[in-house]
């Protein structure tokens, strides 16, 4: 099993909540919760989200600056 | 210590959060095309945005750079006129289908014979969005909208022909294809003379909703399954997505 290797940064202020990142994260990352978006510390870093957020509300930090690739 | 989203220095990001909908695909569109300033170094002073009117319009106001919001229709010839003014400058112009293609078409009808040398992005939705959703010179056949409610009847405009007639450049992507559509924007940017890249992007509000999507993903998921990149040819197929510069 992938281990967390992604730290999840969530601007609300920029966050509209349109579930893109909840949709497209692999590993079911994310989920929509009494209209705000939570992380659930699950993160491998595939970078997905931030890549397709578009209101720029999400930072993935990876430990080792590398990302991990996704087919 | 957060890492910092570099490319936003050419944002204005104070004014952040856009006023587009949620799952809107126009900030895929500003922010790969930060991206590629980025990239590419564009110097902050020395380049120009320039949009018409509609959502799409709105993008020139986010960035941080010299931009004029036009009136509608009239983003190119007010891009030429900053050019013809001032060569040195790079001008860049982002607007929507309607406004490009529509109202303003004749406009890129006559830049693309001139081939003038500015950068245009156009944010294609296949509707118009700010409006309400009526239909675009790139609604596809068939497709419903607010003013097609049995489908789309007429042919849409082949944008490719037209500017490859004038032996300009042109791309077209999608906001599903990131690194592609980031390509064609580096490759237009770079461009000398006229170059269009057309990004197909997600109007989820006033255009999928009216045709059974759910939400800005479903949306980007049509783009996967439907276009198909082709590095090989001069000349694009309605569902293939490439580079003809
Ligand atoms: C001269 C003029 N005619 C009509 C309008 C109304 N109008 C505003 S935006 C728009 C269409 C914009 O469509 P598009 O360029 O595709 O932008 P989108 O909202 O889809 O991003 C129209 C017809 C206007 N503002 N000015
Ligand atoms: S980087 Fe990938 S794994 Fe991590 S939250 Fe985003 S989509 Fe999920
Ligand atoms: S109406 Fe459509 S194009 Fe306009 S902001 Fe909303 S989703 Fe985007
Ligand atoms: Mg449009």
């Amino acid at each position: 099993m992938a281990k967390k290797k992604g730290t999840v940064h969530i601007d609300h202020n920029r966050c509209k909540l349109c579930g893109i990142c909840v949709s497209i994260c692999p590993v079911q990352n994310y989920k929509i919760n009494q209209h705000k978006l939570k992380e659930l510390g699950k993160c491998i870093a595939c970078m997905q989200c931030e890549r397709y957020c578009p209101d720029m509300a999400l930072i993935i930090d990876t430990k080792d600056g590398k990302d991990t690739p996704t087919g | 210590m957060t890492r910092k989203l570099t490319y936003l220095n050419y944002l204005k990001q104070d004014l952040l959060p856009t006023q587009w909908c949620p799952g809107c695909g126009n900030g895929i569109v500003l922010k790969l095309a930060c991206q590629s300033l980025e990239e590419l170094n564009f110097p902050k002073k020395g380049t120009v945005v320039v949009s018409g009117i509609g959502c799409a319009g709105r993008s020139a106001g986010f960035f941080n750079l010299d931009s004029v919001h036009t009136a509608h229709g009239r983003a190119i010839p007010v891009a030429e006129g900053i050019k013809l003014a001032n060569e040195k400058l790079n001008v860049i112009v982002i607007s929507g289908d309607g406004d490009l293609l529509g109202i303003g078409g004749n406009h890129l009808l006559h830049a693309s014979r001139r081939n003038t040398d500015i950068s245009i992005i156009c944010i294609a939705n296949a509707i118009y969005g700010m409006t309400g959703g009526q239909y675009s010179p790139t609604t596809e056949l068939g497709s419903k909208t607010l003013t097609t409610p049995s489908g789309n009847t007429d042919t849409p405009i082949d944008v490719q022909a037209l500017i490859k007639a004038h032996n300009c450049f042109y791309a077209r992507s999608t906001t599903y294809h990131l690194k592609h559509a980031m390509k064609c924007m580096v490759e237009a940017l770079k461009h000398r003379g006229l170059s269009f890249a057309e990004i197909k992007t997600q109007c989820i509000t006033n255009d999928g909703r009216r045709r059974g999507f759910k939400n800005g993903y479903e949306m980007l998921m049509y783009y996967k399954d439907n276009y198909k990149i082709n590095n090989n040819s001069n000349e694009l197929k309605h569902n293939e997505i490439g580079i003809v510069g």
